[in-house]
């Protein structure tokens, strides 16, 4: 079998910078892969171009063998691929259910005529709801359902924000700094979880994060980035033992 | 901490709210108050009606528009052209108004949604100020500066006198795309236009395509334009090109931001407003007029940016609290009945 996600030399550039010059790797199938690097090392403009918010220059990425190099950034979550975003991207006007109802945004597909006609006068289009109060009691969240999702903490918003991803019915979760701005404590807290979910939803997960030890040990593979190069791909023991990953994150000894 | 307040006042509260409402719309309106007053509540609710246009396009679509002249404008001829020259009945001429400016609300917001923001609000403004010159320009068609004679329509109804019968139609139209807005703005639709206006990333993200939502919402938001006009144009019995002008676009948009802006409720409040205000405010000083339109807009944005109706909701919300009306006062007391009948279960 192919791997799920397959990236073949992508490259991106910023009116002259290289963000990312040829990155190729795969995920395969049901792994947790995690794409680490220092700061500006492009693994958020890896990250977009997957998910298609940023144009890739050159190369190519391919989802469960279909070519989405081209494809723009709204078809992406009805072939099974949602993401989070760094700085949550949550309406603090709406109620947490609402937030995590607009994920299933593509699934409803609402439009003028079905919600004017809708189902007579039983109301316009259905909502998953009870799909989404079962997700967010399962994420622990069921307390917060009917609360503005404007003012909780930052943590609380995370896991929202992952109910959202996962009401689409991903096959593939992409998670950007998920550990960003978490306690000590909510980081394990929040590995079990991406654990759990990987394994309830059956789900092939992607993750950039800055935190290495979460990372390392949710990880069944990893990719290290810097300056826009892959430096190192493998499995986390691997990874730490590279001398390269090393010189990286210390700084080399030249 | 910030619950979202879903007020379920008990079916009695419903039912003398829905009682006064009627009698105030279907007696009070209608027959007891003076003639020339009926036929100016049916201006009002034309206005409400082309008000609930921009909510949707400005309130919810986020896009500035200053052309909604234009469409009324549209409305307005269409049935003046069909009844003076084809000799159609009146009212078959308003779902062809409404369809007309929707399809011209399409074929404009096609192009117009790509402009953001300002070269949005110029480029509906320049529509308004093109219109009433291209009304004067093909004359053989509109009349030209004289306008057409549309006449009011008769009062079928022996009972109901021409300006009360025509409020009845009004109000009838009114009630309806009131009840069509309400549907749009609720549930995952709704979801999806707050996620298209507020966070474009998110959106595209989520899967949301926004060209193709801003274009159906510019177009429902003509619809409403055109049978605004349309009703209009039987109202006055009379169209011509200077009554659909800049200002008449100013002063819905100003009537919109007073109602509130995401406010479908507020807009009887908006166009009461524009209706009645300024004549008000010309009685006292010929150029108080314009001044109380400028200032309202400014008090509004400053002092209430939700306007009049987003403070009726507000106070609505938390009047509920207060009273116990409320889902999760409901869902309590629900649950305390079921704790209260397993206890005196008999062991």
């Amino acid at each position: 079998m192919t791997a799920l996600l397959s990236v073949r030399d992508v490259e991106i550039d910023f009116g002259g910078i290289r963000a990312l010059q040829g990155i190729s790797f795969d995920v395969q199938r049901g792994e947790i892969c995690g794409l680490i690097g220092p700061n500006g090392a492009g693994k958020t403009s890896l990250f977009n171009a997957i998910s298609r918010v940023y144009p890739v220059d050159r190369g190519s990425i391919h989802f469960d063998g279909r070519d989405i190099t081209a494809l723009p950034a709204n078809r992406i979550i009805a072939l099974g691929i949602a993401r989070t975003l760094q700085n949550v991207g949550l309406f603090s006007t709406l109620s947490v259910k609402d937030n995590v109802l607009l994920g299933a945004h593509h699934r409803v597909r609402p439009g003028f005529i079905k919600a004017i006609l809708g189902r007579g006068l039983a109301g316009t289009v259905a909502d998953p709801e009870a799909e989404a109060c079962a997700l967010l009691h399962d994420l622990g969240l069921g307390e917060v359902r009917d609360h503005l999702a404007g003012g909780l903490p930052f943590g609380t918003l995370k896991r929202i924000e992952l109910a959202r991803a996962l009401i689409s019915h991903p096959r593939f979760l992409m998670l950007d700094e998920p550990a960003n701005g978490l306690s000590h404590g909510e980081v394990d807290e929040l590995a079990d979880v991406i654990l759990q979910v990987r394994k309830r939803y059956d789900l092939t997960v992607l993750i950039v994060e800055h935190h290495m030890r979460m990372l390392m040990r949710i990880s069944d593979h990893v990719v290290v980035l810097e300056n826009g190069l892959k430096i190192a791909d493998g499995a986390p023991a691997e990874v730490k033992a590279d001398a390269k990953v090393a010189a990286a994150y210390l700084g080399s000894a030249a | 901490m910030n619950v979202v307040i879903k007020p379920r006042p008990p079916l009695a509260a419903r039912v003398i709210f829905a009682a006064v409402l009627a009698v105030l719309f279907l007696y009070v309106i209608p027959f007891a108050i003076p003639n020339y007053l009926v036929s100016q509540l049916a201006t009002v609710l034309v206005f409400a009606i082309a008000i609930i246009g921009i909510n949707l396009v400005t309130g919810y679509g986020g896009a500035i528009t200053l052309g909604h002249a234009a469409f009324v404008a549209l409305g307005s001829y269409t049935t003046a052209i069909l009844v003076v020259s084809y000799g159609w009945n009146p009212y078959a001429t308003i779902p062809v108004a409404a369809g007309l400016s929707w399809l011209a609300g399409w074929c404009l917001g096609f192009p117009a949604l790509r402009l953001q923001g300002l070269y949005l609000a110029m480029g509906t403004l320049v529509l308004s100020i093109t219109v009433p010159a291209l009304l004067k320009r093909f004359d053989g068609f509109t009349g030209g500066v004289q306008g057409l004679n549309v006449g009011n329509p008769e009062s079928p109804v022996k009972w109901l006198d021409d300006s009360q019968w025509i409020y009845f139609v009004c109000l009838a139209v009114a009630a309806i795309l009131y009840f069509v807005a309400a549907r749009i703005l609720s549930g995952p639709l709704r979801r999806a236009m707050v996620t298209a206006r507020d966070n474009h990333l998110v959106a595209a993200v989520l899967g949301v395509d926004r060209a193709p939502l801003a274009t159906a919402t510019f177009a429902m938001s003509s619809l409403y334009a055109g049978v605004a006009g349309s009703l209009y144009a039987m109202i006055v019995g009379f169209v011509s090109p200077d009554t659909f002008n800049v200002m008449l676009s100013l002063s819905l948009f100003v009537g919109a931001v007073v109602g509130g802006i995401t406010s479908i409720g507020g807009a009887i409040v908006g166009a009461m407003f524009i209706q009645f205000v300024p004549t008000w405010a010309s009685d006292i000083d010929v150029s108080l007029g314009g001044l109380v339109f400028g200032v309202a807009l400014i008090v509004t944005l400053v002092i209430l940016p939700s306007g009049i109706g987003g403070l009726v909701g507000r106070l609505y919300d938390r009047a509920c609290v207060r009273l116990g009306w409320t889902e999760a006062a409901q869902d309590e007391r629900d649950e305390r009945q079921t704790a209260g009948s397993i206890q005196n279960e008999p062991a």
